[in-house]
């Protein structure tokens, strides 16, 4: 059995996984041999032995992470291998947040998992390898560093960042691309991506487990309105990496910490510790606002957004597009395609 | 969970699986399947 390493890359001070087992994952497979479709007599045995399913989630063949050091799996939508997010009838949706919910606190009650990774890979343009409609949930042994730089953002102005972000967002109403009762989309003031948009619970939600039923399927309609919008927007099935955000699970003290994760020598990975509540409130996992992240990297019908010098070697994003010019064609295509 | 039934299985080589549906579909799934069938 392969198994991920984890160094600690000092000068940025992050981690990175070596999980050289994934180099030989499936690749782009005809549809006949889709991994992720139920099993029919007679064709091959797929990931899932069933004639029919409706969601079914299970350890990735090709884990970045596993237990005791972590957890990968793969969640797929539908067994029907043409659907996506956008075309799934609601109800299958909102399931889906219940699925997601379930998976939060399953993964972040285990003592090795410090943050439960939702998220979604849709199209070549971002590396997806199987068309089928799936999503994947990392559980990272450590406290990745964007959650790390939301925790920082919270200290920094001095309460929960996404509140205050909201509350901007509504003040300004430039950037807003769709609302519910429970949860707004917005294009963010400083989008990094052409396209970006987050989608933000109303109320302060620390996880999915914070969320009444009403609130999962407005987070439901709110997503798939997003992603309807996207496939109108250029008129083609619209890539993007969608990213859910939600309190740490951590129980150690010093989670939040770059490299708590890792021991000094660098190349070995977090020890497992006894299994407590997703809701446990170290100093990390009492921060978080749920809300999910789109990125898309499309900056028009053809052209891709590349991070190339700026972005990779100084971190600094340049845009080609004002985030209230992409709010307005977004705000337009999400009305045209409700 | 909701409205979900959660089915839980262990693949051949020991991964696990979970099934999750609607128990009001359930039976229109076993006629879907017994049709792909």
């Amino acid at each position: 059995v392969s198994v991920s390493k984890v160094r600690f890359e000092e000068l940025r001070g992050e981690e990175v996984v070596y999980a050289i087992h994934r180099q030989e994952r499936t690749f782009l497979p005809s549809r006949d041999h889709c991994p992720l479709c139920p099993t029919v007599p007679g064709g091959p045995q797929t990931e899932i032995p069933f004639p029919a399913f409706q969601i079914a989630v299970f350890d990735n063949r090709f884990p970045a992470f596993q237990a005791p050091e972590g957890a990968a799996e793969v969640v797929v939508y539908t067994d029907d291998h043409d659907a996506s997010l956008g075309t799934l009838a609601p109800a299958r949706v909102e399931d889906l947040m219940w699925v997601w919910r379930h998976r939060y606190a399953e993964l972040g009650a285990r003592g090795d998992v410090d943050y439960v990774f939702i998220f979604e890979n849709r199209g070549v343009e971002v590396g997806v390898t199987l068309h089928h409609p799936h999503g994947q949930i990392y559980g990272y042994p450590f406290l990745p560093p964007v959650p790390r730089l939301e925790v920082a953002a919270d200290e920094r102005l001095g309460g929960c960042a996404p509140c205050t972000l909201l509350a901007r967002e509504l003040q300004d109403g430039r950037r807003v691309v769709y609302e519910n009762d429970g949860v707004v989309v917005y294009v963010p003031h400083a989008a990094r991506w052409a396209y970006e948009a987050h989608v933000v619970m109303r109320e302060h939600r620390a996880s999915l487990l914070d969320c009444r039923p009403e609130e999962l399927r407005q987070l439901a309609e709110a997503l798939q309105a997003l992603v309807r919008g996207y496939d109108a927007l250029f008129e083609r099935p619209f890539p993007y990496v969608m990213a859910v955000h939600q309190a740490p699970t951590a129980t150690r003290e010093g989670a939040a910490t770059p490299g708590a994760g890792t021991r000094a020598a660098g190349e070995t990975t977090t020890a497992a510790g006894e299994p407590a509540a997703a809701t446990a409130t170290t100093p990390a996992a009492a921060h978080g606002h749920l809300h999910v992240e789109f990125y898309p990297p499309l900056r028009t019908a053809e052209k891709l957004k590349y991070l190339a010098g700026s972005e990779q070697g100084a971190g600094t994003f340049i845009s080609d597009t004002l985030p209230e010019e992409s709010a307005a064609k977004l705000h337009e295509a999400i009305v045209r395609a409700a | 969970m909701g409205a979900l039934l959660v089915a839980r299985h262990v693949k051949d080589d020991g991964r696990a699986l979970i099934l999750y549906s609607r128990a009001d579909d359930a039976a229109a799934d076993s006629a879907a399947a017994a049709k792909r069938e």
